[in-house]
């Protein structure tokens, strides 16, 4: 408004001589911004106190500090860590990825035929209630060493959240849509690749945004059973050999993995479905 | 397609199941890659028969089904107050939700460590892992529920001299009970994900336990027994919330779906 104001100021020939200067709408933008910024220090400010203050109390069981935790963290074989942290975001990406590739061609083909969807999806239908996490015994028998073992398990996670929103994706679009290209004359083809899926994506995005989370969180589960590397398996081992502030050290890394891995799901949505945002 | 006319095969349905028992029947048979190392239904029917007619089955259940209603519950008289007053006060909005932000990423397995370290008792240990995992789902589909409220409600509420509390109880509690109950139904299916890893690694007794008990004490079988039972079980408490949320709010079928 404040520009407005002053570019019809300037073409009156009315320059604002002397007058305070107002602030403009990047101004006061920023201090919203910084507003928002100070409450969320705040917020976590106030959490850490809280956190330090359980900590000094004297109780049966021992929370480590935030200073303890702090401190565990800057005295950390750094290399290990890393390598910890790279090995856990290699064994999720490749398991998410196989997962993709394999549930959204599945899915369309469910959403896009009743034929395909009666004969694949009841099995799909069957396992869903069983959580990913009870197949880890099946899965350390059937798979011959801790890796596969893993990456199975975050395949298998992240395989039922894209499956079911490709159908929904792919099965809830108008069909006033597919009408119209067929009365253009699209073919099955055409329409399919500037209909049916662009239609779909934003869902299979949801699907692959859901999924990425419950990656995470398998192969956390099979790295503190399998306890060969790994951010879980670190963490499992910190506990065992009670270095207590390391859990904790842990925990921070694989949430913050796992929020820049879902910033990236979200990224990639940015580009490839330009037209949402 | 909505009006495309959908065909349907039930039959098909049928013949999809019996293909894939089929199936693994065959590949356990014939020991196809490391097929021969997973049971094979009828040693998974044969152990059924021998676990669900034992007490430890019942035993088991019930410890598991405690957990999970323990904790849902727990997480529900704290996650929902605490969505609704996040939604609806901005101060209090800025004070808490950049903490639950921060907190939010951490998955329910990764508490395990510090789940058993805060809580002198395994039992108490497994709740505290489950609540966690239900807790984030119904906390943040309180505060859609309340931020999907249409502006105009609150804004009529007050024309006609409703109080603060009634704001709450008949704006904002009422208006975002269908969010809610998504975010309920959500946490109970994680609530089960996280029960089955914490018995695993920290339990004693429940279902998970069991899985894990089985595969140490190589009773492979009973491996699969207790995958299906806890399917069975989740399932069935997935459907009464379902059920109980499309008798609460019978207005919007559609949110709650089938």
């Amino acid at each position: 408004m404040a520009k407005v104001a002053d570019r019809l100021l300037a073409t009156a020939g009315a320059t604002p001589a002397n007058e305070p200067a107002r602030p403009s709408v990047s101004t006061t933008l920023l201090i919203a911004q910084l507003r928002a910024l100070g409450s969320q220090v705040l917020a976590v400010a106030l959490f850490v106190l809280v956190w330090w203050l359980v900590s000094t109390l004297p109780s049966a069981i021992h929370i480590p500090s935030p200073v303890e935790v702090a401190t565990s963290a800057l005295s950390l074989d750094f290399r290990g860590f890393l390598g910890d942290m790279l090995l856990s975001t290699w064994r999720v990406g490749l398991g998410f990825i196989i997962a993709a590739l394999v549930a959204i061609p599945l899915g369309i083909v469910m959403g896009y035929s009743p034929l395909a969807r009666d004969l694949i999806f009841p099995p799909v239908e069957l396992f869903r209630p069983i959580p990913p996490i009870a197949w880890i015994p099946l899965a350390i028998l059937f798979f011959p060493g801790a890796e596969w073992m893993i990456i199975f398990l975050t395949f298998y996670g992240a395989f039922f959240p894209i499956v079911y929103n490709t159908i929904a994706g792919v099965s809830g679009i108008r069909s006033n849509y597919i009408c119209a290209a067929k009365s253009l004359g699209a073919s099955e083809w055409t329409i399919f690749w500037h209909v049916v899926l662009p239609a779909a994506l934003p869902i299979i995005f949801t699907g692959l945004h859901i999924a990425i989370s419950v990656a995470w969180l398998m192969v956390v589960a099979g790295e503190m059973i399998a306890n060969q590397g790994g951010v879980g398996a670190m963490t499992w081992q910190a506990y065992q050999t009670t270095q207590y502030p390391l859990i904790f050290v842990g925990m921070a890394a694989i949430g913050i993995l796992g929020y820049l891995s879902s910033v990236a799901v979200r990224l990639l949505a940015g580009i490839i479905i330009r037209w949402e945002q | 397609m909505a009006t495309r006319a959908r065909q349907s095969y039930p039959a098909l349905r049928v013949v999809s199941i019996v293909l894939m028992i089929a199936t693994w029947a065959l590949l356990v048979e014939f020991r196809v890659y490391r097929f021969g190392f997973i049971p094979s239904p009828s040693s998974v029917v044969r152990a059924a028969a021998d676990y669900l007619s034992q007490k430890d089955f019942l035993l088991d259940a019930a410890a598991s089904v405690y957990r999970v209603l323990a904790a849902w519950g727990i997480s529900a008289v704290i996650g929902i107050p605490l969505g609704l007053l996040i939604g609806w006060k901005r101060w209090f909005r800025d004070l808490t939700f950049p903490v639950i932000e921060l907190l939010r990423p951490i998955p329910p397995i990764a508490w395990i460590p510090a789940g058993i370290l805060f809580f002198p008792q395994i039992e108490l240990s497994v709740i505290f892992i489950c609540f966690i995992g239900s807790f984030f789902p119904i906390v943040l589909n309180t505060i859609l529920g309340v931020k999907q409220i249409d502006q105009t409600y609150f804004r009529a509420a007050r024309c006609l001299g409703a109080s603060d509390r009634e704001v709450f109880r008949d704006v904002v509690a009422r208006g975002a009970t269908p969010s809610i109950l998504i975010g309920l139904a959500v946490g109970m299916g994680i609530n089960w994900m996280a029960l089955v890893a914490a018995e695993m690694i920290a339990g004693e007794h429940g279902l998970g336990y069991m899985i894990w008990e089985s595969y140490s004490l190589a009773r492979y079988p009973r491996i699969v027994v207790g995958m299906i039972v806890i399917g069975i079980i989740g399932a069935g408490m997935s459907a009464v919330i379902r059920l109980i949320g499309r008798k609460l709010v019978p207005w919007q079928k559609s949110l709650i779906g089938s």
